[in-house]
């Protein structure tokens, strides 16, 4: 049984998620607005309402991957001084 | 079976409204909204998004409250000047600092803040907001960026922070100078701080042992830096805040190889785990108290703001369905 349902969303700011949600279903999101939401009724209309596109777990991942690997090539060609600033993006293994 | 009124030693009252102290497990019908309602329901803490920020950026300055918060300069990457203002919906963007400063650290309230440090270059400029106008405020005795800060624009703290080497300076700030205080134990960078010029703790941040970062914890009390018990999750560039050294959290953050989504309660003795936040990031800032804090910003650089809502007990309706 499928323990979660990946998909894209905007965040479109203030109510996208609510404490209601984080109470009535697993979500964490993710780099390329990529969202993972746990899989029940209301996890699925929370996609759904918020204009969201189903991803299989695969095409998530990829989404993901290609957004900090672009990360990761942006931090790579800064300034060692930038460098010590931030943090070279991680690798994400969605769940 | 036992009747409710056996049970509770309470008949269901029928009330036009909810009565001003109901008691937990007590019981009643609303008849203006026709609801069976029943006081002591536990809400778990929970996180939920708040409005965007209208620039994303990372290693900013915060301080203020949920529902009034000041978001102040950043890196995106690049220095930058913006600073906005949060009303519990929508950030707007208000009068930039004189300068662009990044890895600055605030204190105080939206209308009554400070703005101290930053860099590199490492400076020890402080501005002051008065909600409307930003001014100069006196100069740290020792420039750095990186540092924690907390209390009020005419009782501030600043400790830890990064020149080139993890600092352990603590500086008070009156609303005129700075005065140099105790340092702190641990030489830190990217700690959070919170609490007041008294009675503050000094939470985690990156150590010159590097990776993993720090839990240390280390409080406060106007005369000397203490050492206490540690959070469970080493992290440093969390997110953080509380308006006491007794109830303060700290969100999100590195422990070197992971970007972290943990939060921890700390009440002035132990700590205790909570929701998670919703987008684990690090190097965005924080503010607000234990049971109604913020975070926005981080690395990305991003733009999301998260609002915490402590455990809590609330009256709630009875359904059949």
């Amino acid at each position: 049984m499928a323990l979660f349902i990946y998909g894209t969303a905007t965040n479109t700011g203030k109510g996208f998620f609510t404490h209601q949600d984080r109470q009535d279903f697993y979500l964490s999101g993710h780099p390329a607005n990529v969202w993972v939401i746990g899989y029940n009724e209301k996890g699925a209309r929370w996609l759904a309402e918020k204009g969201g596109v189903e991803k299989t777990k695969a095409e998530a991942q990829a989404l993901v991957d290609a957004e900090i690997t672009a990360a990761q090539t942006a931090w790579d060609a800064l300034s060692d001084e930038q460098k010590a600033m931030s943090h070279r993006p991680t690798d994400i293994t969605l769940p | 079976m036992a009747g409710y009124n056996e049970i509770r030693g309470l008949r269901v009252k029928y009330l036009s409204d909810d009565p001003a102290n109901p008691e937990d497990g007590q019981v009643w019908y609303n008849s203006t909204t026709g609801n069976l309602r029943v006081d002591g329901i536990a809400l778990a803490a929970s996180w939920a998004n708040g409005g965007n920020l209208g620039t994303a950026r990372y290693s900013l300055a915060g301080s203020g409250t949920q529902t009034a918060t000041l978001a102040v300069g950043g890196n995106n990457p690049g220095a930058n000047a913006v600073v906005e203002e949060y009303d519990g919906s929508s950030w707007s963007e208000v009068n930039n600092i004189p300068t662009a400063r990044r890895n600055i650290s605030g204190f105080g309230t939206q209308t009554a803040s400070v703005a101290a440090g930053g860099g590199p270059p490492y400076t020890t400029t402080s501005y002051e907001y008065d909600g409307t106008n930003w001014s100069g405020g006196g100069n740290l005795n020792t420039a750095r960026g990186f540092a924690s800060a907390n209390g009020t624009l005419t009782a501030g703290l600043y400790a830890g922070g990064y020149t080139g080497t993890n600092l352990t300076n603590s500086e008070s700030y009156n609303g005129t100078a700075w005065t140099a205080t105790p340092a702190i134990n641990t030489a830190r960078r990217k700690g959070q701080s919170a609490g007041t010029q008294t009675a503050a703790v000094f939470m985690e941040g990156l150590n010159n042992t590097g990776y993993p970062s720090s839990n240390n914890v280390e409080e406060y009390d106007g005369s000397s830096w203490t050492s206490v018990n540690s959070a469970t999750n080493p992290r440093y560039a969390g997110m953080g805040g509380g308006a006491l050294q007794t109830a303060s959290f700290i969100a999100g953050g590195s422990n070197g190889p992971s970007t972290l989504n943990k939060t921890e309660l700390y009440d002035g003795t132990n700590w205790s785990n909570s929701a998670t936040i919703t987008t684990a990031r690090l190097n965005g800032s924080g503010a607000g108290t234990q049971t109604a804090g913020i975070i926005f910003g981080g690395i990305g650089p991003n733009a999301q703001t998260e609002e915490f809502t402590g455990a809590t007990v609330v009256i709630k309706n009875i359904t059949t369905s």
